[in-house]
């Protein structure tokens, strides 16, 4: 199904893609990066405004924007809504997460710092696994998201666009690092908030909302509806409710596995500011977006009788009904959202692997030796993340999704608990992850019911640690005390102008 | 089933969320950026730390 012509698609993927770099160019000259810190954190200097945007925009994925619309139309007028609570939950467990390090470890850059101080070098490593392992999973789901899109739309081929897109964010993380991730978050999050101001009124206005009413009670009332749903118009819809529910188990490991989410809680400027610019960002702006997109294109694909094979495709097709090429600044969000999200990993990574991997191991690395290191390795990450994009043509989403959220369940449990609790020993955090990680794929292998078996996987997943956790820290407790995190040193070189205030009550 | 009102309501209520999440994003964005930008001044961190404390105390007051 190719909507418009193939030239209009690359000089869409390579003017967006340019304008990027050009960003992230003048974000380089801007702030003189010319220190390890500067690179990886931001100068520990990110204000309230420009913190708050770019958290809103990376947590805004394509399937936020598409996914929420489908929500909409599968569970009708809760769909929207539980897509956004469900996913919003685990950037509510990430605050705490992050002040608390950020308050007893303040000279650390990466949560994984905090876990070798917390538990040892082997829960260490098995974090380094699960961490890069989530961000490889959340670059790569982006690309492949973006050539679905543009091959639909433009027919550009799917290998093309899965190689540009994760290249063009790897070149400007490597060029400014947070830096350039962070101000492409806010050019982004100004461009696509300003496309939604005017694009939802508009669609509104093409729907009517008192046609859409009637349609919907068609749809509830009517057997012979393409689409009946006799819930459709049930805000508490109890189907609805349970996705909310999956959604937090396979968004929890998402965000709080992610360096790229603790990049930018690292880089505010204050504590306070962190707190704040979570709630702004992720409760205030983020949270009503899957709720907007699931009442007025999901409902209005409903109301629509729309019979599409992939419910996916109904969101540019609401669009196209605002105004001429509706569809097309449609999907300019989606590639903003998907561009925005893998820098956000893409950034995660290499400020994990130049400060958690290469600093540890090489003590005596200069600043010059660090900063090549950081800006070397983010390339061969990207051309993985590009050939294993490509290779997972005609793979569903929905599909890497789940078996991605059974995996990155299991070690959840071990982070959050460690935070919070002085009694977990390194023993019993080992345990529950093997112990949640292996029966959580066993009960996706094996239950046979395809609708449910994904569901239990990753509740077994993400539950079973917790339990074997609180059940088993009492018995073998650690002689961890917090107060041992006091006087962390840090890996990196850091400003003791950009400490200032850190660490007090 | 709903009714027609509430149906309105629900949808008033998550456009005028979005709306006034957003708005309050730029709220802050917009100054930073016309101060990073245009008058390429840097983040005062010990500015802000002080207005923090001075708004802690006034609170405990």
């Amino acid at each position: 199904m190719q909507v418009y012509p193939m030239w209009l698609g690359y000089v869409i993927l390579f003017g967006l893609s340019l304008i990027l770099t050009f960003v992230a160019s003048w974000a380089h000259r801007r702030f003189h990066i010319d220190t390890v810190d500067q690179l990886v954190a931001g100068g520990r200097s990110l204000p309230l405004g420009v913190a708050s945007a770019s958290i809103c925009v990376s947590w805004i994925w394509t399937t936020t924007i598409m996914g929420s619309s489908e929500a909409g139309m599968w569970f009708g007028i809760g769909g929207g809504f539980n897509y956004g609570w469900g996913a919003a939950v685990p950037f509510l467990a990430l605050i705490p997460i992050a002040l608390i390090i950020r308050k007893r470890m303040p000279r650390a850059t990466t949560f994984t710092e905090f876990i070798r101080q917390r538990y040892g070098a082997v829960v260490h490593k098995f974090f380094i696994i699960f961490a890069s392992g989530v961000m490889i999973y959340v670059c790569m789901e982006q690309a492949v998201g973006a050539g679905y899109l543009f091959n639909t739309l433009f027919g550009i081929p799917f290998k093309v666009t899965a190689i540009v897109v994760p290249l063009v964010f790897t070149s400007y993380i490597c060029l400014a690092g947070l830096r350039g991730s962070v101000f492409n978050d806010v050019f982004q999050f100004l461009a696509l908030t300003l496309v939604m101001f005017v694009l939802i009124p508009l669609v509104l206005v093409a729907l009517k909302p008192a046609t859409m009413y009637q349609n919907l009670v068609d749809v509830v009332t009517n057997p012979n509806n393409p689409n009946h749903n006799p819930a459709a118009l049930n805000f508490f819809n109890g189907a609805a409710w349970r996705y909310g529910i999956a959604a937090v188990v396979i968004a929890l490991g998402q965000i709080i596995l992610d360096q790229g989410y603790y990049q930018r809680a690292i880089g505010a400027v204050t504590r306070s500011t962190l707190k704040k610019a979570y709630l702004l960002g992720g409760l205030f702006a983020w949270l009503p977006i899957p709720f907007v997109m699931g009442c007025v294109f999901g409902l209005g694909a409903l109301s629509l009788k729309l019979t599409p094979e992939v419910t996916t495709s109904i969101s540019p097709y609401i669009a196209s009904l605002a105004f001429n090429g509706g569809g097309l600044v449609f999907l300019l969000m989606v590639f903003m959202a998907a561009m925005t999200t893998g820098d956000t990993s893409m950034a995660g990574l290499q400020a994990l692997f130049t400060v958690d991997v290469f600093k540890r191991s090489r003590p005596q690395a200069t600043e010059k030796q660090q900063m090549r290191f950081g800006r070397l390795i983010v390339w061969p990450f990207g051309i993985a993340v590009a050939g294993i994009a490509m290779a997972l043509e005609g793979v569903s989403l929905l599909y890497i999704d789940i078996v991605f959220g059974i995996i990155f369940a299991a070690p959840c449990a071990a982070l959050l608990l460690g935070t919070l609790w002085k009694k977990p020993s390194e023993t019993v955090a080992v345990i529950s992850i093997v112990a949640g990680f292996v029966c959580g794929i066993v009960a996706w292998l094996l239950i046979p019911n395809k609708d449910i078996n994904w569901f239990w996987g990753n509740v077994i997943s993400l539950c079973l640690p917790l339990l074997l956790m609180v059940v088993l820290s009492p018995i073998f407790p650690s002689k961890f005390e917090f107060s041992q995190l006091k006087g962390y040193k840090g890996l990196i070189a850091i400003n003791e102008e950009e400490l200032v205030g850190e660490g007090e009550e | 089933m709903m009714s027609k009102t509430v149906f309105y309501i629900i949808l008033g209520v998550a456009l005028a969320w979005f709306y006034a999440g957003s708005i309050m994003v730029w709220r802050f964005v917009i100054p930073e950026l016309y101060s990073l930008l245009i008058k390429r001044q840097d983040v005062d961190k010990k500015g802000i730390l002080a207005k923090e404390k001075a708004r802690r105390e006034r609170r405990k007051k």
